[in-house]
């Protein structure tokens, strides 16, 4: 950087910074903290050292029913997703049309759209259908906010791969299944998987649009958590919330070993 | 065209429709007909969640003449702009010194982490800290600047400063990917020039990397002026945004039509600002010529 | 305080962890004159060139310019210009505001912005364009917004970055003679970085040959071609032949491949080296004895008005480049009679 040429400004610069990601990361440093507090109110900092929160998540099955809920939710939006996405990537990338430019457009926009009025729209919409809130509402609601991540990553990844290959192959007398499945998708899978984990912490930590489609007996951990927040103030919560940061943060992790985060964003 | 050639663009085209079609067809039908329901129901004269029939206009004249809604759309209005624009530089260093300096990957992922991290994780953090007995009263009073705790939570001040940190990394985001588009060449071409830092930032960065300025305050916009979570649960009662009014109407009350009829307005008004945003700001001739090399 | 020369860099050093790019390199840069930084990948010559610009900072010694010393001094500081690699004009400005940007920030007017622009346009001759955008440009147009851009501020040096490596070779030819003439026209000091050395022959008034961070030598182009004072620069600049010799007793003689003698043209500093020859300097003996070679043609080629031969001497391998109209009827594995005058035979350690 050009103006680096004087140490106060490099410090200067540096501090700034340090102190910007610090705040950025203090809310789930806290969290973390009070997580192995032993008392039993929400205080921090800590006064010591202990797993009896966790023990007690565990333990909960309001937790971890919603955990298991959320998995299996985000798991099917995710296949999901990747299904309907993986194809319409290709053709929005490979193909220069005048029209494809407006789907493309529509398939991106539900990030555009705000939460809340995608979520009432769901729940009308369900109320409408007869499927009420619920698993099957969840589905519908998690797939569609699943599918931009999943088209966005395919679109930059598939403009990566050179269309030559898929030349050589089709000159090697390959009708376009196999070119599919032999040269397309192998040469994708980095980024199929970090469409797919995208898609995944996308759709298990989404709170706003999954309130309005669930229903008594079937929450997802975040509207567990949003519950836990708003009537109690239990150092269990700490303990989930700080088991979700562990697991984002692993999949981030994951995520930047498989394609690189620098390419993604 | 010979019949060949037609035959092989039909082929083509059946193909290409056979990949799109999925995807189109789910979100067509999972977004565009509920939101086409949205306006149906706002247009019900009634009152309530069930027995909807008839046409009226009823809601919307009452959502734009209401005090109540007009003075809460106004403040929610502002309210996003001062976090865009707070957001906004705030993040136009941070996010050019992940472009250009060292350990970007670090950044970066202390970056899309927050970003990942589901909503209630970062409030729940945020409480922590701004609660009664949370970091803030502890630090303080344990350095002795006040006697006893106070609430730092419930207040304008606070849900603001919770939005921005909650949607800095999106402009953070933003603004490093275009930058890292930007040859670093021009800013030595710029010095070469006798242009001193202000010179450069102003006349050679920043109308290069506007387009992911207006994309990142594009987004910080929309997110905030729909928020409803953060208000609610950071804000409280004295914090009246306008989608919590929205949810309040359409969970609470169970006014289906009147709720409906203030979420499309909010979208309308969401919408309509990015477009103004985009708009005034993309005259620029676009990144494909600011690709280096 | 050095008076005549527009750039003096003094024992400056450039370390880098455990890289030395440059050691105690000492330069003297005559105003008004072209000086070519002339040598292959990380010779150090970019280095160098950073240097002066102010991009880099010496880890020891001093530059500077006009006199003054500008080492602490960053480059918007700096008397200079430069022309980038890949010309760095700004896309988003037009070729007219390209050009204009320094003047606006050295503080001139508009009137008197307008009026210099204009005539730095007309001497690039891109008269007319200033309205258009550098994607809008052919590339030898671009690289002449970059060079007006930078000379319209007539600073005290100006510092070319291989600016025609990325223009193809018929264009690289044409700027090459552009640039030249420009800045013979401006009486513009001038610094041009290459590892062309046809390029640097070409263009430079004197040649600064570099080698790891050292200069190996520094020269007029004649001086450099004819005279090269170690094995690299003979190398390095056209070709050359370089055939491992042995003192023959005599002065000024050597004895090659065994039991050939040569006469040469310079004192031998060693017991043994190499001497030099350059392959267009052999001629086809015609009775005279002095330094003729017998040898066995290996290998040629037919390039119009010279063949390129290669042959071998005993053991030892060599090109020769003969006028076409002397090699009609040689064939291969035929022998071959050579002389060369020992005024082109050099020694070197």
């Amino acid at each position: 950087m050009l103006w680096q040429n004087n140490k106060r400004s490099i410090l200067t610069w540096g501090l700034f910074q340090a102190i910007a990601y610090f705040v950025l990361a203090l809310p789930s440093l806290v969290i973390i903290g009070a997580s192995f507090n032993p008392g039993s109110v929400l205080t921090f900092p800590p006064h010591g050292l202990t797993l009896a929160w966790y023990v007690r998540a565990v333990q909960t099955p309001a937790f971890t029913d919603s955990f298991l809920l959320s998995v299996e939710l985000a798991s099917i939006a995710t296949v999901l997703s990747l299904l309907a996405g993986t194809p319409a990537a290709y053709a929005l990338e490979r193909y220069r049309l005048p029209g494809l430019q407006s789907v493309q457009t529509l398939l991106l926009s539900p990030i555009v759209i705000p939460a809340i009025v995608l979520g009432i729209g769901l729940l009308m919409f369900c109320n409408l259908i007869g499927i009420g809130q619920g698993l099957a509402a969840l589905l519908l609601g998690h797939f569609v906010l699943t599918l931009p991540y999943v088209v966005r990553t395919l679109i930059s990844n598939f403009s990566l791969f050179d269309v030559v290959l898929e030349e050589a192959a089709q000159s090697l007398r390959a009708s376009r299944l196999v070119i599919w499945y032999r040269v397309i998708l192998p040469n994708i899978l980095p980024g199929l998987l970090s469409a797919a984990i995208f898609s995944f912490v996308t759709s298990f930590g989404n709170v706003a649009l999954s309130i309005f489609l669930v229903s008594g007996s079937t929450a997802t951990l975040p509207v567990q958590m949003f519950a836990s927040v708003e009537h109690s103030s239990d150092p269990t919560l700490a303990a989930v919330a700080s088991f979700v940061i562990f697991i984002t943060g692993i999949i981030v992790l994951g995520i930047d070993r498989l394609a690189g985060l620098q390419r993604l964003v | 065209m010979g019949r060949f050639a037609t035959r092989i663009a039909w082929s083509r085209n059946i193909y290409l429709l056979g990949l799109l079609t999925p995807a189109v067809a789910a979100v067509m039908l999972i977004l565009s007909i509920p939101v086409a329901w949205l306006v149906r129901i706002s247009l019900f004269p009634q009152d309530q969640s069930y027995d909807l029939s008839g046409w009226s206009a009823v809601h919307y004249m009452k959502a734009l003449t209401d005090d109540l809604y007009l003075e809460s759309l106004a403040r929610t209005t502002i309210y996003s702009l001062i976090v865009t624009l707070g957001t906004a530089i705030l993040g136009f260093p941070l996010g050019y010194a992940a472009a250009r300096g060292k350990m970007r990957r670090w950044k970066i992922f202390f970056i899309v982490l927050p970003l990942t991290l589901s909503l209630i994780v970062n409030i729940f953090g945020w409480i922590m800290i701004l609660g009664q007995n949370g970091l803030l009263n502890s630090v303080l009073l344990s350095l002795h600047l006040l006697d006893h705790p106070k609430q730092f939570l419930f207040g304008v001040g606070t849900v603001l400063v919770v939005l921005g940190h909650t949607y800095l990394p999106f402009q953070i985001l933003s603004v490093m990917s275009v930058v890292r588009q930007i040859d670093p060449m021009l800013e030595e071409a710029s010095a070469s020039l006798r242009g001193n830092r202000w010179v450069t930032f102003w006349r050679v960065i920043i109308p290069l990397a506007r387009p992911g300025i207006v994309a990142g305050c594009t987004i910080v916009f929309i997110l905030t002026i729909s928020a409803f979570i953060i208000p609610q649960l950071i804000g409280g009662a004295s914090v009246q945004m306008y989608a919590v009014l929205v949810f309040q109407q359409m969970m609470t009350v169970l006014n289906w039509p009147f709720g409906s009829a203030l979420s499309l307005i909010l979208l309308v008004v969401a919408l309509g600002f990015a477009a103004l945003l985009r708009a005034a700001a993309g005259r620029s001739g676009g990144l494909r010529s600011v690709v280096a090399k | 305080m050095p008076q005549q020369s527009a750039v003096t860099l003094r024992e400056v050093s450039k370390v880098y962890g455990d890289v030395s790019a440059l050691e105690r390199f000492s330069l003297d840069v005559p105003t008004g004159r072209l000086v070519c930084l002339l040598g292959p990948s990380g010779c150090g010559k970019t280095t160098t060139l950073r240097l002066i610009a102010g991009f880099v900072a010496p880890t020891h010694g001093w530059v500077f310019i006009e006199g003054a010393d500008v080492t602490a001094k960053p480059p918007h500081l700096r008397d200079i210009g430069i022309v980038f690699q890949h010309h760095a004009l700004f896309p988003h400005l037009s070729v007219f505001e390209n050009v204009e940007f320094g003047l606006r920030n050295i503080g001139a007017r508009k009137v008197e912005r307008r009026e210099r622009v204009n005539e730095m346009l007309a001497t690039v001759r891109l008269v007319g364009l200033g309205g258009r955008y550098p994607r809008e440009l052919s590339g030898g147009q671009q690289q002449r917004v970059a060079l007006a851009r930078a000379l319209v501020l007539r600073p005290a040096v100006l510092l070319l970055d291989e600016p025609f490596s990325n223009l193809d070779a018929q264009l690289r030819v044409h700027m090459r003679d552009e640039v030249r003439s420009l800045v013979h026209q401006l009486n513009a000091t001038t610094i041009l970085v290459t590892h062309d050395q046809e390029e640097a022959l070409a263009m430079a008034d004197q040649i600064v040959v570099m080698n790891k961070g050292q200069i190996e030598q520094v020269g007029q182009p004649s001086e450099v071609y004819e005279v090269p004072e170690s094995r690299f620069v003979a190398e390095f600049i056209g070709r050359c032949n370089l055939l491992p010799c042995k003192s023959a007793g005599r002065q000024r003689s050597v004895m090659v491949a065994g039991d050939q003698s040569l006469t040469i043209s310079n004192d031998m500093t060693r017991e043994s080296g190499v001497v030099a020859i350059r392959p267009e300097h052999f001629v086809v003996a015609n009775g005279s004895s002095l330094n003729r070679l017998r040898v066995e043609i290996v290998q040629f080629t037919y390039l119009g008005a010279r063949t390129y031969l290669h042959v071998s001497l005993q053991n030892l391998k060599m090109v020769v480049d003969l006028p076409s109209t002397e090699t009609k009827g040689l064939m291969i594995g035929a022998p071959l009679e050579l002389t060369v005058d020992p005024k082109f035979v050099r020694f070197l350690p």
